[in-house]
């Protein structure tokens, strides 16, 4: 579920929220019915975009996520852009209940996220096993648009007359090039396969011939 | 989930990829267009291509359990942690109560003397009477009764009657005989006296031999999940675990053994006291007492073990040592024992069954240990995992409630839990309460069928084959008695029994 971004960066976003409630049918002091549905806001202090939410779940069965944006007329509307993601494989289970999600902008159902003021989050738990239910630790995330130095750097040199590309005028004959490549390509792949395998199947238990345990701890002494 | 990358540095695909280079030196029609179909269709059914397949096979099994249950909810994890620095201060305490250090390295007379008696290691145990176990299965018993979620709702609690009150979510009765369907009367089983030496039989046999020839895993799980033919079981326990002993493993086998000549370990005598008490005083077993020495040995010090705990994220007993010959004054961690793994009371007893099918002391050894790394570890610890202990546990209790309310009934009003009693059966496999024929079917199934959930329901199964007996009893040591002697217990026929 988390999508690398080795070479972006991550910014947060911040937010404000609101305590979660519960929703009641009817006459919230008359019923004693659990409808077993939550929801909160998420208010952003500045409308931005994001690209990454993450939190931690707690024994919630189901997920939707609405969005709404800043720039609203009158007719301003909720999108959703997560309808019941089943985070509990089984709800009456254990499976999924105190796991840590990531949903990275592609899991949505609209993308188009810009400008985001306020989020909705309704959270569902069917099953009467459990008492409480929530979702915590909530972050949203988004990529650092702004330019990298190398970046700013090569479009400098394009365009200055300094420092000028290497052309190649004549090129040898592709029956040679592709031989030394493929001599090339099989040492790069043998390279990488030494250095895949990094830790060893079946490390030595003991240290330079050393094994003299006398007692077993979980502290460093 | 990455299952190509871990399967280009076998020896099974440096073999796939020579068969593959030979076939397009040696084709003339292949040219760069069709060069992938024409390689595909003419590999297809090879020896070569077949290991390749069954290499997957395998992987995707193991790495689909992990993926389901990766992540065990907090007070699970919680549980397991306790449990582990409990197993920590009790080993430590026998450490210092005898004085014997855990580990320290022998003389070479010593080990010297030890190769010489390889073959008979059971001269060489003196005085046991001093060792006890690490922790008995009644301890671990009691620790996951005290299992409680903090997020259970008091309604749900109060409405379970059984001990196990943890929400894991276990497969439901329809579920359960959906996916045993194969055991149903519908299909022929062998391994039944009645059956022994019928023409079907023989047919079967016949299936079997032509299956145990193609070495397909998907194949000869199927087939063996009727039962393996007596004479055919030894080579598809080894083709369903994809177990082959190349010379690699040789090389392995000889420098575990060698680890043995050089190292002591206070966990052997712990293992050579559980052999001593549970597997020699079996009638059926006690034969297997050399060969039982020479595994558990080797088990201790096979730290390829580890790997089935690191995914589970469970830790491995942990010590802090100093280099001997230099100067390095830091504490250096390493793993005690080994293979990170402390053993119950009768551990010894879930490898000696496996003797019965294997002779050799080399691939007996290998299918163990792949057999502990695919399903037995899954029996000392406490996860969210619906085949772990607590699971199982789970699973027995819902399977005997759903099935028989009124026995079940029966049985709290005399002031009995049934867990109690299948609890000993579950975690030893059975082993050592069933005739030793019947245990192998048994275990033939746990095989085909990648499960460990047959164990409870066959332990549900013996109390509904013993019902009327223990309806009709006073009080519980009755009941005891009567779930005592399993030896004329037919696996097969209870099992049909259950599912019917």
């Amino acid at each position: 579920m988390t999508e690398k971004h080795p070479s972006k960066q991550w910014l947060t976003v911040g937010f404000e929220t609101k305590n979660q409630i519960r929703l009641f049918i009817g006459e919230r002091s008359k019923t004693q019915f659990d409808s077993g549905c939550k929801m909160f806001d998420l208010f952003l202090k500045d409308p931005f975009r994001f690209d990454e939410i993450s939190f931690k779940n707690f024994y919630t069965g189901y997920l939707t996520i609405k969005v709404k944006e800043k720039y609203s007329n009158s007719d301003n509307e909720w999108r959703i852009i997560l309808k019941r993601f089943k985070l509990m494989p089984d709800v009456h289970g254990e499976s999924g209940a105190n796991q840590t999600f990531h949903f990275s902008k592609d899991m949505f159902l609209d993308q188009e996220l810009d400008n985001i003021s306020q989020l909705r989050f309704i959270l569902q738990q069917p099953s009467c096993n459990w008492k409480d239910f929530g979702i915590d630790d909530i972050k949203l995330k988004a990529v650092n648009m702004d330019q990298s130095i190398e970046a700013l750097f090569y479009e400098w040199s394009k365009r200055s007359d300094k420092i000028k590309m290497k052309s190649f005028e004549k090129l040898p004959p592709v029956q040679m090039l592709s031989t030394r490549l493929q001599s090339l390509w099989l040492l790069c792949n043998e390279a990488t396969k030494q250095t895949a395998n990094k830790t060893e199947d079946n490390p030595r238990f003991d240290i330079d011939g050393s094994y003299d345990v006398n007692l077993l701890s979980t502290n460093q002494p | 989930m990455d299952l190509t990358n871990p399967l280009l540095n076998t020896q099974s695909y440096y073999e796939f990829l020579k068969n593959v280079q030979e076939i397009a030196s040696n084709s003339a029609d292949i040219s760069l267009i069709n060069m992938n179909d024409v390689l595909i269709n003419r590999i297809k059914n090879s020896t070569s291509s077949r290991k390749i397949t069954n290499l997957i096979f395998s992987g995707l099994e193991s790495s689909s359990n992990d993926e389901k249950n990766s992540l065990s909810g907090s007070y699970l994890t919680k549980a397991q942690t306790q449990w582990e620095k409990k197993l920590v201060k009790s080993f430590n305490l026998i450490c210092t109560e005898l004085n014997i250090p855990l580990a320290k390295k022998r003389s070479i007379v010593e080990g010297q003397e030890l190769k010489r008696i390889w073959n008979e290691l059971g001269t060489n145990v003196s005085d046991m009477k001093k060792f006890r176990p690490i922790f008995t299965t009644s301890e671990l018993l009691e620790h996951i009764l005290m299992l409680k979620c903090s997020n259970f709702s008091d309604l749900a609690l109060s409405s379970t009657t059984g001990l196990i009150n943890v929400p894991i979510s276990i497969k439901s009765f329809a579920e359960l005989k959906r996916q045993y369907e194969r055991i149903s009367l519908d299909f022929f089983q062998s391994g039944l006296d009645e059956n022994l030496n019928s023409v079907i039989e023989q047919e079967k046999h016949k299936n079997g031999v032509k299956v145990v020839e193609i070495n397909d895993v998907v194949l000869s799980k199927e087939f063996s999940k009727t039962g393996c033919t007596r004479s055919l079981r030894s080579k598809l326990w080894s083709q369903i675990l994809n177990v082959d002993i190349g010379n690699l493993d040789a090389v392995y086998y000889n420098y575990l053994k060698q680890c043995v000549f050089e190292f002591d370990f206070l966990i052997d005598s712990i293992y050579y006291k559980d052999v001593k008490t549970k597997a020699v005083n079996d009638d059926q077993l006690f034969v297997f007492e050399d060969l039982l020495y020479q595994v558990l040995l080797m088990f201790a010090r096979d730290t390829h073990v580890l790997k089935c705990f690191e995914q589970k994220s469970i830790q491995p007993p942990k010590a802090f040592i100093k280099l001997k010959n230099s100067s390095d004054l830091k504490y250096h961690q390493v793993i005690y024992p080994p293979n990170g793994f402390i053993p119950f009371d009768g551990f010894s007893m879930l490898v000696a069954p496996i003797c019965y099918v294997y002779s050799d002391p080399m691939l007996l050894y290998f299918i163990f240990r792949k057999i502990f790394i695919t399903h037995f570890y899954k029996l000392s610890i406490i996860s969210s995992d619906p085949q772990s202990i607590v699971g199982l546990c789970a699973l027995f209790e819902n399977f005997l409630q759903s099935k028989d309310p009124k026995l079940f009934f029966q049985l709290r009003k005399m002031d009995m839990q049934p867990i109690r009693i299948a609890f000993k059966w579950i975690i030893r496999a059975f082993s050592g309460y069933l005739q030793s024929a019947q245990l192998l079917e048994l275990w033939d199934r746990i095989l085909a069928f990648n499960s460990l959930e047959i164990l409870p329901i066959f332990a549900a199964g013996i109390f509904l084959y013993r019902r009327q007996s223990l309806m009709s009893v006073p009080n519980k040591l009755h009941v005891e008695s009567i779930l005592d002697d399993l030896k004329s217990v037919k696996v097969v026929t209870i099992l049909q029994l259950v599912f019917a």
